[in-house]
């Protein structure tokens, strides 16, 4: 579960984040929308404890982000559209690296990286080095490694960036599936017709503020329109 | 502790892995050492060796028979110019030799051929030293006296400084300098990468979102960082210490073999020369980590770590010139950086003593833990992560 309540963050004179509040329930996923600069990296970063922030106060599965900063990373699997992975050690030894952090080790890891071996189609280039894998591989291995330790709550940020075709629709079959198991999914996208197929409730967040926070039907009701778009740019301009 | 280890453990690999990495901080210290060492003086004492034994040209006016002889046994060929003056300046000589109003004119190239024409003046002066003597003992003779009335009394000085000092050599006053630029080459190999090159590549964000203290990763990429900063050392030295071995034993130049030096300290000795080392390659590698911390890029992390080599030099220099006026003062040895090159140079002198061994230890160890709380305030700081 994932509960946020009136979070204010600003970067020197500039807001990025004015009292927004969201709860996102297991087994639900949560489409944060918004255009870039809208304060959906903001957001999901103080979910991590990477950024703190300024008021309000947020929990991850049940943990306060400012008060028990370990036991929320703990929780967590992130993967975002701009994230690397270390080029010189293969697939395997990435997963293992940071499975360790989480408690897996010797025979529970190595149950772990064939779970999501199985799970994602990682195959042959578990044993490759980063540099020597295609793309969508690598992505494969990020999301991999987000999900090794099955944290309750996976955040992703625009985690379909730059991932073709095939990457892309294997991303968000997963994040179905993981929906169904009674995981929370926190999703951050500008793409809005992907979070009309994968999420349960969206909320429309622009330029720090969260505009509206609901069910896919009920923004369609309250903007009166059948597309996300729409809804979202019609309380942009209400907003304003 | 054991998130730390798995920490080092991964840079480790990754920068073992890294083949222009191992290649230019393990492999090319061991090789280019001595080359760079020695190759220079090796080369320039053959030149002089062989010009010492070479018969060279000299132009002369208006010389004596007596002086003429002294340079033919000299190893010099007089070669009578009308205008040896023209001669040298037309570098058809290296040196000239004329006689001129009561006394003698050497003409050189002093400043434009400084080698070259050098050899040949120092011939020529030892020919003219020898001339003189011979002069003045003749007079002596000529007026009743003996020659031992200008010399009336000998003298004569002893080096009573301990062994270490005598026998150190090039090999004993470089190895501080050249101790801390392995140790910048070392970590750095694996800190910039462990750092700004993290955030370059985007996988910074998701280690510092696993469930361990920043502090921690800190920490572990220091250990990385100071393994590497040790085997570049470890590298280095036995580089240094082939070519000294060599200068020392093959060669049968005696200027060559002192040039050479070798560290005579012992098991007690070297192991303090290891320890003030490794305390003050932890501190470096801390210091790298905090500020290739605050670098967005690979690129800037470069720049901001250029200035430090300055930084680092400076105790250096100063050190080279006043080291024998500062060596006494206890509070010096608290200066962090200064403190160690004054205790590394004390040591391979043979002249270290425990209070400022401990006084300089202590010191650099409280720098290490400053270090290292800078560089881990940095991994926690958003500012500094995400700076852009």
């Amino acid at each position: 579960m994932v509960e946020v309540e009136g979070l204010h963050k600003s970067y020197g004179k500039t807001p990025a984040l004015r009292g927004i509040s969201f709860r996102v329930e297991p087994g639900q996923v949560f489409g944060l929308l918004g255009p870039n600069g809208a304060g959906k990296t903001t957001t999901l970063r103080i979910l991590a404890t990477l950024v703190r922030p300024d008021g309000g106060t947020a929990r991850v599965a049940g943990y306060d982000v400012g008060a028990s900063p370990l036991q929320v990373r703990a929780s967590l699997g992130i993967v975002n559209g701009g994230m690397g992975l270390y080029e010189r050690l293969t697939g395997r030894e990435i997963l293992a690296f940071f499975g360790r952090f989480y408690g897996l080790e010797g025979e529970r890891l190595q149950r772990q990286i064939e779970w999501v071996d199985g799970v994602l189609g990682i195959g042959a280039a578990l044993d490759r080095r980063v540099a020597e894998m295609s793309s969508g591989m690598i992505q494969k291995v990020i999301v991999a490694r987000a999900i090794l330790h099955e944290p309750p709550v996976l955040l992703l940020d625009e985690a379909t960036r730059g991932l073709d075709v095939f990457a892309r629709r294997a991303l968000l079959d997963f994040v179905a599936g993981y929906r169904r198991e009674g995981k929370t999914v926190v999703y951050s996208t500008h793409v809005l017709p992907e979070a009309e197929e994968i999420c349960d409730r969206v909320g429309f967040l622009h330029e720090g503020r969260l505009l509206f926070a609901g069910s896919l039907e009920e923004a369609r009701s309250r903007y009166g329109t059948d597309s996300l778009e729409r809804a979202f740019i019609k309380a942009a301009t209400e907003a304003a | 502790m054991k998130a730390v280890w798995w920490v080092a453990l991964k840079e480790m690999v990754s920068t073992w892995r890294d083949k222009r990495t191992i290649r230019n901080v393990i492999l090319m210290p061991l090789l280019l050492m001595p080359v760079f060492m020695y190759a220079p003086a090796a080369f320039f004492g053959g030149m002089e060796k062989s010009s010492r034994e070479k018969v060279q040209p000299v132009a002369v006016c208006n010389l004596p028979g007596e002086l003429l002889e002294l340079l033919r046994s000299n190893r010099l060929e007089p070669v009578e110019y009308a205008d040896a003056r023209r001669a040298v300046l037309e570098e058809k000589v290296d040196a000239a030799l004329c006689k001129s109003d009561g006394g003698f004119v050497i003409y050189a190239e002093e400043s434009a051929r400084p080698v070259k024409s050098g050899f040949v003046v120092a011939k020529v002066r030892q020919a003219l030293d020898e001339y003189r003597r011979r002069l003045v003992a003749r007079r002596l003779q000529a007026a009743g006296l003996d020659t031992s009335v200008l010399e009336p009394f000998e003298v004569r000085t002893e080096d009573l400084s301990p062994p270490q000092a005598r026998n150190a050599g090039v090999m004993g006053s470089m190895t501080p300098y050249f101790l801390m630029l392995f140790i910048m080459m070392g970590a750095m190999a694996v800190v910039i990468d462990a750092t700004a090159g993290e955030k370059e590549k985007g996988t910074l964000e998701v280690l510092l979102a696993a469930p361990v203290s920043h502090l921690q990763i800190a920490a572990g990429k220091l250990l990385a960082g100071l393994v590497f900063a040790v085997l570049t050392s470890v590298s280095g030295l036995a580089g240094l210490s082939i070519g000294a071995a060599y200068a020392r034993n093959f060669t049968s130049d005696s200027e060559m073999a002192s040039l050479g030096g070798s560290l005579n300290l012992g098991a007690a000795g070297l192991s303090y020369l290891f320890v003030t080392a490794l305390l003050y390659a932890a501190m470096i590698t801390a210091l790298l980590l905090a500020v290739g911390m605050y670098a967005r890029s690979y690129k800037e992390a470069q720049t901001y770590i250029s200035p430090l080599y300055m930084v680092l030099i400076l105790p250096m220099l100063v050190l080279m010139f006043a080291a024998d006026y500062l060596k006494g003062s206890l509070w010096l040895y608290a200066l962090p950086v200064f403190n160690v090159y004054l205790t590394m140079d004390q040591l391979i002198k043979g002249q270290a003593w425990p209070a400022a061994l401990a006084v300089c230890w202590l010191s650099t160890l409280l720098t290490v833990g400053l270090a290292l709380w800078w560089a881990a305030r940095n991994f926690s700081s958003e500012a500094v992560i995400f700076r852009n």
